[in-house]
């Protein structure tokens, strides 16, 4: 018992279990959409594309989370407008836009400045190190993200699901698509520094992927990733705190050993499911379970 | 006297290489039922989303609007368009009808959710409120989505190609649902391939490849000049019983010395009783009439 008590004692570990949770679930519910809209990518992009952003910030001496979540929006419209036109798709704006961005910022680090970052810490994220401040940020990206999501579920909804003819139906899916651009960029900058550059696609996209792959219902969908999400980063954190592993691998693993398990799960029930029908009309015609696509 | 509900002035558009549509100009009255057809890339999709407000006009002018004013629309997607692996049931894509209205909760009030189950059970799919959407028949996917369209209470309803890739009975279940809901006054514009479908269901058509090549009742435009300009190949017509039914024309059947070559080389298929000796000549009591 006291494995799971002991990290509560010490301000930095507390500060880094509740930084997991809500991260975890930001990411879960941002990761939805993400997936949904098969820009899987945009997380790793956007990542790339705000490290370019924190060092611009840091060169002319502006606040990270203004700077960099200045730059990561920037960066998110720029995806979306560059993805409107019907000759490039969504993963190769994202290619194009946030490999720029982020060459922008080695091009920065690699002046004669001083930088102090540490590399480290930015690629694979350092839980452990977030600071009141840092949890504030996240704790306020937290709240306004889910209010979007629940203030705003169907107009989303049908964003993701049918955006050709949204407009159509009195939903304006330009003011949507730069919503869900800010929702992107303040995801990313608030976690960035948790999680890492490398890493937090991962957190983004496999919560929503195993909440796939036991749900039909979007609204269970979005529950379920969030939940995930939440439950995978606390107990990445626990591991971290015990073995002295990255916070960001760690959690990263949790999710990934969580989608095997039910991977495997979902795909013997569902084959003992058609065996049985099988067995019960000769043959049978089964639709299959969830599926999932990523990309 | 009907007013127009779509009124084209001289439209262009253009995705960067030729015209599109190319300076199409025509009206489509309230209340009016009408087929759009033509060729692949004749500018069907673009002219319905010229209609729906999604895409604007390089030249020229849309208007979309009645005697009262603005016209509340609904659009039908192509099936083809859709992605069957969304986690959505059939009750979560038909409540979308009204993802525009303001509130604030994500669930939807009772009474949209009975107007919903209405709609549904009026369209035979009331029992599949609860199904995903990937475990539907072609017909019962294309059913959900004009419900869908219904939740708006439209005046305008647009479709596009609502009749591929269905099988005839459905096909002529999902005409004959469209005729309803026109009798109940909304207007109804589709597109569609399927010339013998609209041909029997629908009362005027549009044909379009690029340009406007022809308007007005099947009997009028289907004829065969107005598909060889259509579709710049031989079709031919046959009128049986007032029914207008049309085929295309295969090349290797264009003349009777081809035809003939063709016969010979191609052993027929047949059931039952051994074939009647080979005959020249049309028996079947039909008008034809061939294109150029």
């Amino acid at each position: 018992m006291h494995y799971l008590t002991d990290p509560w004692h010490l301000g930095f570990s507390r500060h880094a279990l509740i930084a997991g949770f809500l991260a975890g679930a930001l990411c879960g519910l941002v990761g939805v959409y993400v997936v949904l809209r098969r820009m899987s990518y945009i997380g790793h992009g956007l990542s790339h594309a705000i490290f370019g952003g924190a060092v611009a910030s840091y060169a002319v001496n502006v606040n990270f989370y203004l700077g960099a979540g200045a730059w990561g929006f920037l960066s998110a419209l720029l995806i979306n407008g560059v993805s409107r036109r019907r000759q490039i798709g969504a993963d190769a704006a994202i290619g194009v836009v946030t490999t720029a961005s982020f060459a922008v910022g080695v091009a920065l680090i690699s002046h004669p400045h001083k930088f102090t970052l540490n590399p480290d810490a930015a690629l694979f994220g350092n839980i452990l190190g977030v600071t009141t401040n840092g949890l504030f940020v996240l704790l306020g990206v937290t709240i306004f993200v889910a209010a979007v999501v629940f203030f705003r579920y169907r107009q989303l909804l049908f964003i993701t699901f049918d955006p050709e003819v949204a407009d159509a139906y009195g939903v304006n899916s330009k003011r949507y698509d730069t919503l869900f651009a800010l929702v992107m960029a303040a995801t990313i900058v608030s976690t960035l520094q948790l999680l890492g550059v490398t890493l937090i696609a991962a957190i983004i996209v496999v919560p929503a992927i195993v909440a796939r792959l036991v749900t039909d219902s979007f609204g269970k969908l979005v529950l379920t990733s969030a939940a995930v999400g939440a439950s995978c980063s606390v107990v990445g954190v626990y591991l971290s705190y015990y073995n002295d592993i990255p916070s960001g691998a760690t959690i990263v693993l949790v999710t990934a050993a969580l989608f095997s398990v039910v991977f495997v799960v979902t795909a013997l029930t569902a084959r003992r499911r058609l065996s049985r029908l099988g067995a019960d009309h000769g043959s049978a015609d089964i639709g299959g379970g969830p599926s999932v696509h990523v990309g | 006297m009907h007013h127009p509900i779509i009124e084209f002035k001289d439209v262009s558009y253009t995705y960067g290489e030729g015209a599109v549509l190319d300076h199409i100009s025509l009206t489509i009255p309230e209340g009016a039922f009408v087929g759009v057809v033509g060729p692949s890339g004749a500018g069907k999709t673009t002219m319905l989303r010229l209609i729906s407000g999604t895409t604007k006009p390089a030249a020229g002018s849309v208007h979309v609007g009645s005697n009262s004013g603005k016209v509340r629309l609904a659009v039908v997607p192509q099936i083809e368009a859709i992605d069957w692996n969304f986690p959505v049931t059939v009750e979560e894509v038909v409540l979308l009808g009204r993802a525009a209205d303001r509130r604030l909760v994500p669930w939807a009030p009772a009474s949209a959710r009975s107007e919903a189950a209405e709609i549904m059970s009026k369209l035979g799919i009331g029992e599949l409120a609860h199904r995903h959407i990937r475990n539907l028949s072609g017909g019962q996917q294309q059913r959900a989505f004009i419900a869908r369209a219904l939740m708006r209470k439209p005046e305008l309803l647009l479709l596009d190609e609502p009749t591929a890739g269905v099988d005839v009975k459905t096909r002529h279940d999902i005409l004959h649902l469209l005729h309803s809901l026109n009798h109940e006054g909304i207007a109804i514009v589709l597109t569609t391939h399927d010339l013998n479908a609209v041909a029997a269901h629908l009362p005027s058509l549009v044909c379009i490849n690029r340009r406007l090549i022809a308007m007005g009742t099947p009997q009028e435009v289907l004829t065969p000049d107005v598909l060889s300009q259509l579709y710049g190949a031989d079709m031919i017509v046959i009128q049986q019983e007032g029914m207008l039914l049309i085929g295309d024309v295969p090349s290797a059947f264009k003349d009777e010395h081809a035809r003939a070559q063709h016969s010979d080389r191609i052993p027929a298929a047949h059931f039952g009783e051994q074939p009647p000796p080979h005959q020249h000549g049309d028996e079947t009591g039909h008008t034809h009439e061939r294109g150029a």
